[in-house]
Parts: structure tokens; C-alpha cells; sequence
């Protein structure tokens, strides 16, 4: 039995291996994706974030990452939900995972009248109208303490920082370091502002057909074990150390 | 809190020696006892198993194989390898001390990913599993060293039988834990791959044992071969490399 088992769960993992899917879904708030669109699912349906949402605990550590969802399907009524780690949702053949998020930047920048808008992620970059610089987010720090230097000291944003770099032809002019809404001067007319934060969320969306082959197969694997070392133990009440004792047993089992 | 934890470290560092047969018992019946205050304090303290840094798994590993070595005693007086458990647990415990510095924080909230009740049941098979097969690979040495009584060898199988049924649960378990968690069950990560090499290691141990040729010597190579590795899971896969485990 053990050994079947065994080869169930291979079969299983094969089958996934070949026929089974993963998507990376990387969305913002207030955003519909089309996940039909990326996996096969039983039927089409998008996703919506509605909000996405972390939970502090009292040292400012993460408690748990929560995607508010809805899902939408054109044949079955909506689904409202919350993902989170540890707690994935299965809609039609696909089940949908907390996987990680990451945090864009509402940037702005203005030139004399000239104002532009841009929301980047941490390593991108807005070239503000009026001069030939250009600024790079380079990393938002939530909690920003210079004992840390670039790595944030809580999750929980304490104390909020978008560390950001400068460049002119390709040369690194300067880091600087700016609070939210705090207007930074790039140029001699040319100010910058990171107005605010938003978090993107990074929902993995997996099929695994060979799922039930694999959990019948690991079933029978752990009974089967203690199947193949201990029933027989029970059965046979002459102790284990003789030879011929040990050869039996193990030969009884019939996998 | 961390005096009972430091105290429990400096009082398993135990003898070898087995002619200060009384001198043994006391002190490791003292190590025991508060090895196991210092559990208690941190399930007190935390409100849950202590499970889940890798410094509550050694405190919980080698209690765990002291214990079931405390049971072999009483049953079958096995004795021998007292000393070689003590050394082994008095080893775990001073890697856990070697983390306290870095733990002031770490019996803490639990971050999301370990937030499960697959948590408790993945790990304390493990510990047991690897508490016997620490208990199994003492004996073995023992054995080695021409120290055998007469239930050696038959001690050592049904340890290893038992602890490889444990191991074989918590892999499972671990993969069931991964699906839910990470949606998949088993992605080669280092402590995985390693978990299942320990596995097969032993399997080949069980398989063999009943040939003529595999009792003795080359059992008990086989079964220290075993727990090599399974330090080697535990140890080189946190510290030397990374992955979803290293936390662990």
C-alpha cells in the first residue's frame, strides 16, 4: 500500500507538472482583471481588488495580508471574499493564493505651470517636464529610521520615506530621502512630490488536476507505513530481534 | 523568562561518563526537568506550542529524545548510551543558547505564513521523529564501540521504525500545509529535497535490515549515516542556504 502510494503521488505530480497551471496576478486596488483570461477556469470570471489591506501587530510587525476581493462571472452571482496567507479561495477549478504585494508610488512633478502625474513602482522612474533630469523611485521605506539606513525598521508605516535618486545624462547626481507630500527640488525650477503610497497586491491563481491522485496518494502513503511497521508488530507477538521474526513481517506486507 | 532557558542549557551540559552512574542521574534529571520549565515558560508566555523558530526546536528535540530515552531505560534497561544522549542534547542545546542574542525578538507574533494550524502537527512530528532517530544513532554508536546489551539491536530498529513513521507524517503534512499556503505541495526547496533524502536513507535502512548480511555493523553505520543527514536538514539547510525554510 505504501508503495502504491508512492507511485500515486508521482502520477499526481506528473500530471500537474504537465497539465497544470499558475498564473501571477499583480493588481492594484480598485482594479478587474480577467483571470480566464491568464488560466483555463470551469468558467470565465474577473477579479476585482477592492482593497488590500495588512494588519499590524503591536510591534509593527505583519499579522496577516488581506486581499478583499470580488469575483466576477458572468453565469454565477458575485462573490465577495478575503484572501489571505494560509487561507486561499477556490472558485471554479482554480484556487486563488495571497502570494505577496509591493507598494506604488503617486508621484508628481511640475515645472513652472507644468504639472505631470505618474504612479510608479519602486524602481522606475518620471522625468519631469522642464529639465533633462530624471528621478527614480528607488525604494519606498515604511518605517525609516537611519540606524536601519535603507531597510525599514517595522512593516507598519511609522514613519514613512520614499528613498529617491537623481540623474543627469545618465549620471547618478544624488540619493535623497523625502516624506510624503514633502516637495524635493530636482532643478533650479523643477520640484518633485511623492504624494502618497498604494499597494498592489500578488495573487497566485493555480489548476492542479492531479491534485486528487496526489492527496489519495499521500494518504496511502503515511497509512501504509504504519501499516508495514506496526500492524504486523501487533499481529505477530514474538518480539522483533529474531531474524527469522523480521523476515516474516516485513514480507507480509502485501503493498 | 530567559534565566530558565539559560539555566536549562548550562545544566543538560552533561558527562560522559558512565561510572558516576548517580551523578548522572541527578543531573540529568535536573537538565530535564528544566528543560522542560523552559518549554513551559515559552508556552506561557507566547500561548502556543513552541514550534516554530529554530530555537524552539532544539529546546523541544532534546527534550523529546531524552524522554523517550527515559522510557527505554525503565523498559528495557538499556543504559549504555546515556552518555552519548546527554553529549547530544547538551550539543543542541548550546547551538539554541548560540541564538538567544538573536531571539530577544523572536518569541514573537507569528508572521502570516506560519499562521496555521498545519504549524503544530508538521513540526512536533518532526520532533519526535527526530528526537528518535538522534536516540537510534546514540545507540548505534554504542553499538560500534563494542558496548552492546541484548536488546541493542532490536531497540534500535523499532526507534527507527517509529521515528521514520513520524517522518513520513510530517512530510505529508508539510506538503499539505504547502499546498494551503503556497499552492504547491512540494517545490524542491532544500529542506525538502534534504527531508526526503533523510527519508530514503532510512527506508533503505528498514528495507536491508532484515538481510543477513545488514545486521551489525552496517546497520548502525546506516542509521549514524541517518542522522548526519538529518542534522544536516535541520542545521546546513537553515544556515547555509536559503529558502522558504530558512526561518525554521
Amino acid at each position: 500500500m505504501l508503495h502504491t502510494g508512492i507511485i500515486l503521488v508521482l502520477i499526481g505530480g506528473g500530471i500537474n507538472s504537465i497539465y497544470g497551471q499558475t498564473a501571477q496576478i499583480i493588481i492594484k486596488e480598485g482594479d478587474t482583471i480577467s483571470v480566464s483570461k491568464l488560466i483555463s477556469s470551469k468558467s470565465a470570471f474577473k477579479l476585482k481588488l477592492n482593497k488590500f489591506e495588512i494588519k499590524f501587530n503591536p510591534d509593527g510587525s505583519p499579522a496577516q495580508y488581506y486581499s478583499g476581493i470580488n469575483i466576477i462571472s458572468e453565469i454565477k452571482p458575485l462573490v465577495k471574499a478575503s484572501i489571505s496567507v494560509n487561507h486561499p479561495l477556490k472558485y471554479e477549478g482554480v484556487k486563488l493564493y495571497q502570494e505577496s504585494f509591493g507598494y506604488l508610488v503617486v508621484t508628481q512633478a511640475e515645472n513652472g505651470g507644468k504639472k505631470i502625474g505618474k504612479t510608479i513602482k519602486e524602481g522606475e522612474t518620471i522625468k519631469p517636464p522642464g529639465t533633462s533630469r530624471i528621478v527614480r523611485v528607488y525604494k519606498y521605506i515604511p518605517n525609516y529610521n537611519p540606524q536601519y539606513g535603507m531597510e525599514t525598521k517595522t512593516l507598519r508605516p511609522d514613519n514613512p520615506r520614499v528613498m529617491f535618486s537623481v540623474y543627469e545624462d545618465k549620471n547618478l547626481l544624488g540619493v535623497g530621502v523625502a516624506r510624503l507630500g514633502e516637495p524635493v527640488k530636482i532643478d533650479r525650477d523643477t520640484i518633485v512630490k511623492f504624494k502618497a503610497i498604494k499597494l498592489y497586491s500578488v495573487i497566485n491563481a493555480k489548476t492542479d488536476p492531479g491534485l486528487s491522485f496526489t492527496c489519495i496518494g499521500g494518504v496511502m502513503l503515511v497509512v501504509g507505513v504504519f501499516l508495514a511497521l506496526f500492524i504486523s508488530q501487533l499481529l505477530k507477538p514474538t518480539n522483533m530481534a529474531g531474524e527469522d521474526g523480521s523476515k516474516d513481517i516485513l514480507a507480509e506486507d502485501n503493498h | 523568562m530567559f534565566i530558565y532557558i539559560l539555566a536549562a542549557v548550562f545544566n543538560f551540559v552533561d558527562l560522559k561518563k558512565v561510572s558516576a552512574a548517580r551523578a548522572y542521574s541527578i543531573l540529568s534529571l535536573i537538565g530535564s526537568v528544566l528543560n522542560l520549565a523552559a518549554l513551559v515558560a515559552m508556552i506561557i508566555v507566547n500561548r502556543r506550542l513552541p514550534l516554530a523558530t529554530g530555537y524552539e526546536f532544539l529546546l523541544s528535540f532534546a527534550l523529546v529524545m531524552v524522554v523517550i530515552y527515559r522510557f527505554m531505560v525503565i523498559k528495557d534497561d538499556i543504559r549504555s548510551a546515556g552518555g552519548f544522549v546527554m553529549l547530544i542534547a547538551a550539543l543542541l542545546l548550546f547551538a539554541a543558547a548560540i541564538q538567544i542574542p538573536g531571539n530577544y525578538n523572536g518569541s514573537g507574533p507569528l508572521m502570516p505564513a506560519l499562521k496555521s494550524p498545519w504549524l503544530g502537527v508538521h513540526v512536533l512530528t518532526a520532533v519526535i521523529a527526530y528526537g528518535g532517530f538522534a536516540l537510534a544513532a546514540s545507540l548505534a554508536i554504542m553499538n560500534l564501540a563494542g558496548e552492546m546489551e541484548p536488546k541493542t539491536s532490536s531497540s534500535i530498529y523499532n526507534l527507527v521504525a517509529g521515528s521514520f513513521a513520524m517522518l513520513s507524517l510530517s512530510i505529508v503534512l508539510g506538503a499539505v500545509w504547502a499546498e494551503q499556503a503556497w499552492g504547491t505541495y512540494w517545490s524542491w526547496d532544500p529542506k525538502e529535497t534534504w527531508a526526503m533524502i533523510t527519508w530514503i536513507i532510512y527506508a533503505i535502512y528498514l528495507h536491508l535490515h532484515r538481510r543477513q548480511g545488514w545486521k551489525g555493523k552496517k546497520a548502525d553505520i546506516l542509521v549514524i549515516v541517518g542522522f548526519i543527514i538529518v542534522l544536516f536538514t535541520f542545521f546546513g539547510v537553515n544556515y547555509l542556504m536559503s529558502g522558504l525554510h530558512s526561518y525554521s
